[in-house]
């Protein structure tokens, strides 16, 4: 029974796996396969419908639709992975050597992330943004900052969770320290919660960077992240909603898949 | 020579601070001024009841756990007020095997890589010679050679605590502190652990020290064992010695004879009743 449902959510999440990488690679090899510049305008083109030439037509100034989305991939989900693969490095390496060290550093490194933590992330990035004002490194270093703060309280008690194990001082006793020790006990078993979380949590950074072009906090006008496209797309919604919806439906597909992929990883882990 | 002294340890678990209208928890001690020495070469058993602190005096003599009070000297040297450099040189000499032998083992490494881990940190071996020394100490303890690419889950519980021994024996220390290190194992294991650990003794002048509930495992091992209750030493009983305190007459008198007609002639040889 327990075999049977195990192999189901293998199954699940290949195929959830399968249809991200597919995207990814969309994204990845866009600038070729797009069949048009994404940012050519062309006014006399605008609004047409789904052809061969335009497989979803044109926006308001007469751009691909189908080109922005592919390119869309790359300002939305990978913005997203970036963000995430950043923050998590260096929550690590944060968490672990105020976990490892504890003492005054520890204990201000509480007391500081507390503090931050009081606000909800998204206040806390809406308010860096507001400083630096709008573009998409902002967008970067605003985002990477609140999830790092969030990540490396988080990870500090992981750790802190393990130092009490007896394989951890089993490895001292055998003389193993530091940085070997971390890459050697903390990290292969810590790896599954982190993983889950992580991807988990590129779903909620794709809505973020999403939200913060929405309004108008995020990247500028032309790059065709997909909050953008649905920012542009609004005005033009009761005679052409085709402008929100395809942007609007990619985030939410790629937010499901990853939600799905990561709930299957935490079930894999039980 | 003296290779281990410990003079006057004192523990008490509770030490977080309390907010400062809630008085400190007054908690007993967990030890209260133990105070002894061991020699090279020599085996000391330490026996007492379920939760008087052995574990915990096993604890703080390898340095893993800070006494509230007092200090432990290996070779001369405090434990507790020495350089990282130097607590490394230490830590070869002081081994141990844990009592709970599946927690001290990393789920996700193999019996090789658990075996070789004190190499890695302390020579500079190939893979070929580490490969020869993991087998060389799975040979010692008994243990087939195919077993070092199994995970600690696959290994039953005696398996999984002689492949601690073998980690503990790796580096070829000065002293091990062995806590229950035979107590889950069957008798002819334990004979065998037993015999292997006095030949060691001999041929590498180890010194043990020896925490179990086993009397007569402990009274086998052991030069000089000594009697804890509630976090104290109340007794220390000579290779031959016999027993006053009434906490190890308590510890005696739980040991059952294998035919009750033998008990009250062990009483005569070991009591002075
Ligand atoms: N980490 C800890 N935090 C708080 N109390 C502890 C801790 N470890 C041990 N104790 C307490 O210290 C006392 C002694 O524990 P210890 O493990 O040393 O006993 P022991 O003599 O080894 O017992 P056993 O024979 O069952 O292994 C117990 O009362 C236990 O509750
Ligand atoms: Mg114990």
């Amino acid at each position: 029974m327990s075999l049977v449902r195990k192999e189901n959510v293998y199954v699940k999440r290949l195929f959830s796996l399968t249809l991200l990488l597919i995207i990814g690679l969309l994204g990845l090899f866009a600038p070729i396969i797009m069949p048009h510049d994404p940012l050519a305008i062309d006014i006399s083109k605008k609004f047409l419908g789904p052809s061969l030439d335009y497989p979803l037509g044109t926006d308001h100034l007469g751009r691909c639709v189908w080109s922005r989305m592919l390119l869309g991939i790359r300002y939305s989900l990978g913005s997203a992975l970036i963000i995430q693969i950043v923050a998590i490095l260096l929550a690590v390496l944060l968490g672990a050597f105020v976990a490892l060290k504890r003492g005054l550093i520890d204990f201000l490194f509480i007391r500081i992330c507390d503090i931050l933590l009081a606000f909800p992330t998204l206040v806390l990035a809406f308010g860096l943004l507001g400083l630096l004002g709008p573009s998409l490194k902002n967008v970067f270093i605003a985002l990477i900052f609140t999830q790092l703060v969030y990540y490396s309280r988080w990870i500090r008690g992981l750790f802190i969770g393990m130092n009490e194990k007896g394989f951890i001082q089993a490895a001292r006793i055998s003389g193993t320290s530091g940085i070997k020790l971390i890459m050697r006990h903390y990290i292969p078993n810590l790896l599954p919660p982190i993983v889950t979380i992580v991807v988990l949590d590129i779903g909620k950074v794709i809505l973020e960077i999403a939200g913060f072009s929405f309004i108008g906090l995020g990247v500028h006008a032309p790059i065709p992240e997909w909050g953008m496209m649905v920012n542009e797309g609004k005005q033009y919604i009761r005679q052409h909603p085709e402008l929100m919806l395809y942007p609007g439906l990619a985030i939410v597909l790629v937010v499901l898949l990853l939600n799905h992929l990561a709930s299957s990883f935490k079930k894999l882990g039980q | 020579m003296t290779l281990l002294e410990v003079r006057n340890i004192e523990m008490h678990y509770d030490q977080r601070p309390r907010p400062f209208m809630f008085k400190r928890g007054q908690e007993a001690p967990v030890l209260q001024k133990v105070t002894f020495s061991l020699q090279e070469g020599e085996c000391l058993g330490i026996v007492g009841q379920s939760g008087s602190g052995k574990s915990t005096l096993g604890r703080i003599i390898l340095g893993i756990e800070r006494p509230t009070k007092g200090e432990v000297l290996f070779q001369g040297v405090n434990l507790y007020e020495t350089t990282s450099k130097h607590k490394k040189i230490i830590r070869r000499d002081l081994q141990t095997v844990f009592q709970n032998s599946y927690h001290s083992f990393n789920p996700k490494q193999t019996i090789f890589e658990i075996i070789e881990e004190p190499f890695l940190n302390f020579e500079h071996f190939s893979k070929t010679e580490r490969q020869h020394k993991v087998r060389e100490l799975l040979d010692c303890v008994e243990l087939g050679r195919t077993i070092d690419q199994k995970y600690p889950s696959q290994l039953s519980g005696g398996q999984q605590q002689r492949v601690n021994i073998a980690r503990a024996l790796a580096l070829n220390p000065k002293l091990i502190v062995l806590d229950e290190a035979i107590s889950s194992l069957d008798m002819i294991l334990q004979k065998h652990i037993i015999q292997l650990l006095q030949s060691l003794q001999k041929d590498r002048h180890l010194a043990y020290i020896f925490i179990s509930h086993d009397l007569q495992a402990t009274r086998f091992m052991s030069d000089r064992i000594l009697v804890m209750q509630n976090g104290q030493l109340v007794e220390e009983i000579a290779k031959d010695g016999a027993y006053k305190h009434p906490a190890s007459l308590e510890l005696y008198n739980a040991i059952l004879p294998s035919h009750p007609r033998e008990r009250t002639m062990k009483h005569k040889r070991f009591c002075n009743v």
